[in-house]
């Protein structure tokens, strides 16, 4: 091989093992510019901002959050699971868009092989209200009275095929009740139809109804949850009661699969650490959301787990997207 | 409740230099995002949240709802100057705001614009004050039939927003109707029109459509004529609203002040709908109704008050029971629960300092929101004399950046453009955007409304007639719709529109 050639091959190769040397120290830099959280829901940026606020601090590097609502959440995960795996975009996904926005809508990423999940850190427990001047003291007296009476009780929930709808079709199937959904598109007028005696039962977040709670206002019949409401513990729920049934929404942070290792890593370590620092737990806990530490693996495991189920679900109900005309 | 000590109370909390502070800097935000088309209150709130963490509630509240209402003053420049609706509620100030630009007398329209929200603002507060326990009352008893009947209401004023053709005023109402469908239904999961784009799960955007209808339209209408002839006439005249303007607007500032009051109050009601509402009154009951549509200052004067009284409305279900009747008010009551306030009947009992030091700064606030806004008048005039070869370019920019600000989509972009283009061959064709523009919003809502309701009922429509306050409403369209027939009634007024 002539000089200049072997030159040229051995500065090509250096040049590329020097590349390769950078981009390793750069990974070891991360994170070198602000990062990207894209927020689900509209107005739904402050729940958001305690564990921001840590991660920044911990990280060095502000944390952006990005609204980008739409489609019941799946807008977002769409747009997340295209982004690039660099570590730099980051969103919470929540349970809607994994489990059951797949089976509803046309959506444009793998719900259970898209994303690589960071931390699961919270969930949203359901359960139904009345009135405190309605006549349904337990969830008993609401079951026996709508067994009697058949399509009486109107129930509001906000959206159809949600958690809030989901647990009141399971609690009717356990039971053989028929009753009657009001879908509202939004909180405001699913909880004002309730506070307002125009539909006996409201099924709602329990986050959303503990200040009507605590102002007694209304009345939380069961929780739908797993565990009893952290904020109502003396509320059983569906499952203490006999029925074998759980509605829970889970909630993470996740990256678009693909982020390099060490990167993950670290922003592992980071979010354990903001999920468990007093000042954002007690921050949570005044918004209302209840903290529930899961693992990445666990949490794909809910995820497939729900996503089967509620596409069971979704099919009974007729409103799986197949079966739209 | 012993207001003078309360009132006194609030006085003390709202006047101290920091909370004057940071009343100001919300005001002065709040009209700077409502003078930029996309943005709106809630986004902003949103960031600046995490500032407001450290410190005192009260101060934060202050400044968030300052942002809010500040916004609605704002929001009427861009509409008066360019025919760009700064965000939805503003979308009416285009229809006589903007003509009234075209004829020199963008001053007098800023001006009445900013009295009017000044006063409506007031005495909205006011209402707010003295009023809120029973009207929160009255606002819970607004369930799905109630809201059906004001929609209903809602749908015949509709007509009262067209100038020209009756006919083609009617056709644009189907379209809004049609547009309106676009996204899944609420109650029975089904997709319309979807086509399969996940965009337009949710529907179609309203503020990408109406900046492109009004907005870009606009612009691509006024680049078409000859560029050499000036679109706004050099001679101004007048900064300040005449006698004249005064006395024509008297009766629109105090009708819209109560009526944007009233309806901000039911949660889903609002500033748009009552900026609406309030121009199809006015036009109804103004001696010289075809005036309207051409640069007539009742149909800036009204509007403008009833979406600012609407913001004063829309804060009693918050204060007095804990019920956010916007997106605005979720996130102020997301703050609330943060700074460690529950929000609910208790709220004005245990956190006063709060709830009447935010009363009063209300006063404050809008106090310094007319003196902001007033001088600044003479600037926007200044941005009148650009030549349009220069601003348009600047328009179209404020708009693509304000559209994709909102959701960050560039889909909402795209759709802001394709309206722009449908709104340009609209204006040419003599089809009016208002008339769809309420439709679209206001067909969903019937519609919805109307099946809540019936599954409530079991599928009686009796239940539309039996509740007073539907049977009421019901009442009132009817009327509405049969009085150009009722001799007495009409009075051989003059007709609403050429056909």
């Amino acid at each position: 091989m002539e000089r200049s050639k072997r030159n040229i091959i051995f500065s090509c190769l250096l040049a590329v093992a020097i590349l390769f040397g950078f981009s390793a120290i750069t990974r070891a830099a991360y994170p070198e510019r602000p990062i990207t959280m894209i927020c689900p829901y509209a107005g739904g940026e402050y729940a958001l901002r305690p564990v921001a606020n840590y991660v920044e601090k911990a990280l060095g590097q502000p944390v952006i959050i990005v609204t980008k609502a739409g489609a019941s959440a799946t807008i977002a995960c769409g747009l997340l699971a295209s982004a690039k795996p660099d570590g730099y975009t980051l969103g919470q996904i929540t349970f809607g868009p994994v489990t059951m926005g797949p089976h509803l809508y046309n959506i444009n990423y793998d719900p259970l092989n898209s994303f690589e999940y960071i931390i699961g850190y919270g969930k949203w427990e359901y359960g139904p209200c009345v009135r405190s001047d309605s006549p349904f003291k337990t969830l008993k007296d609401l079951v026996d009275y709508a067994k009697a009476n058949p399509g009486i009780i109107k129930y509001s929930t906000v959206g159809l095929a949600t958690p809030t709808h989901f647990g009141m079709v399971h609690l009717a199937k356990a039971e053989g009740i028929k009753w009657e959904v009001v879908v509202f598109k939004d909180v405001q007028g699913a909880v004002t139809a309730g506070l307002g005696g125009h539909l006996q039962v409201v099924s709602q977040t329990t986050g959303t109804m503990l200040p009507y709670i605590k102002a007694g206002q209304v009345r939380l019949l069961a929780s739908f949850s797993d565990v009893r409401c952290k904020w109502a513990p003396d509320i059983p729920t569906a499952r203490d009661l006999g029925y074998n049934f759980d509605v829970v929404s889970w909630l993470s942070f996740g990256t678009p699969k693909g982020v390099p290792k060490e990167i993950m890593e670290k922003l592992r370590t980071v979010f354990k650490k903001a999920v468990n620092d007093p000042e954002v737990l007690s921050l949570m806990d005044k918004i209302f959301v209840n903290i529930a530490y899961r693992t990445p693996e666990e949490f794909k495991k809910l995820v497939e787990i729900g996503y089967k189920e509620n596409e069971k679900v979704i099919r009974e109900l007729g409103l799986h997207k197949s079966q739209q005309k | 409740m012993d207001y003078f000590s309360q009132i006194a109370y609030g006085f003390s909390i709202a006047l101290t230099p920091v909370n004057l502070g940071y009343c100001f800097i919300g005001v002065f935000i709040g009209t700077l995002i409502g003078v930029l088309p996309g943005i709106g209150p809630v986004g902003t709130m949103s960031i600046l949240l995490p500032t407001t963490f450290h410190i005192p509630p009260a101060s934060a509240i202050i400044m968030l709802a300052g942002i809010y209402y500040g916004a609605m003053y704002g929001g009427s420049t861009t509409s008066i100057l360019v025919n760009m609706p700064g965000e939805a509620a503003s979308v009416v100030t285009c229809l006589d705001g903007y003509q009234m630009a075209r004829q020199g007398r963008a001053g007098p329209a800023l001006g009445i614009a900013a009295f009017g929200s000044f006063i409506a603002g007031t005495m909205s507060i006011i209402g707010l004050m003295l009023l809120a326990p029973p009207l929160s009352k009255a606002a819970l008893a607004f369930g799905p039939p109630e809201y059906f009947s004001l929609m209903v209401v809602g749908m015949t004023l509709v007509i009262y927003l067209a100038s020209k053709s009756i006919a083609k005023a009617l056709m644009m109402v189907v379209l809004g109707l049609i547009l309106g469908n676009v996204g899944i239904d609420a109650t029975s999961g089904a997709h319309r029109f979807t086509f399969g784009i996940l965009e337009l799960h949710d529907g179609i955007g309203l503020i990408p459509m109406v900046m492109g209808l009004f907005g870009i339209s606009e612009v691509l209408i006024n680049v078409e004529q000859s560029l050499k002839r000036e679109i706004f006439t050099k001679k101004v005249k007048g900064l300040l609203p005449t006698k004249q303007d005064w006395k024509d607007s008297k009766g629109p500032i105090a009708r819209g002040s109560i009526l944007g009051f009233l309806l901000g109050i039911l949660p889903g009601g609002g500033a748009f709908i009552s900026s609406f509402v309030s121009y199809a009154i006015e036009k109804k009951i103004s001696k010289h109704p075809e005036k309207f549509g051409k640069g007539a200052i009742e149909g800036v004067a009204g509007p403008e008050s009833a979406n600012n009284s609407a913001t004063g409305g829309a804060f009693i279900p918050l204060l007095t029971l804990g019920i956010p009747s916007n997106v605005v008010m979720a996130v102020l009551l997301g703050a609330l629960l943060i700074y460690g306030v529950e929000p609910g009947p208790m709220m004005m009992k245990d956190h006063p300092d709060i709830v009447w030091g935010l009363i009063i700064s209300m006063y404050i606030g809008n106090g310094m929101l007319i003196l902001l806004n007033l001088p600044l008048i003479g600037i926007w005039i200044q941005i009148l004399r650009i030549p349009y070869r220069l601003l348009f370019p600047l328009i179209i920019l404020c708009c693509l950046i304000g559209v994709y600000s909102v959701n960050s989509s560039e889909t909402e972009v795209f759709i802001m453009i394709i309206f722009g283009g449908v709104g340009y061959l609209m204006k040419k064709f003599e089809y009016e955007a208002a008339p769809m523009v309420l439709a679209f919003v206001l067909g969903p809502m019937l519609e919805n409304a109307l099946r809540q309701s019936l599954v409530i009922s079991n599928g009686s429509f009796a239940i539309f007639f039996t509740r007073p306050i539907s049977l009421v409403g019901l009442s009132l369209a009817i009327l509405l719709v049969i009085s150009p027939l009722i001799p007495w009634l009409s009075k051989r007024r003059p007709p609403i529109a050429e056909d």
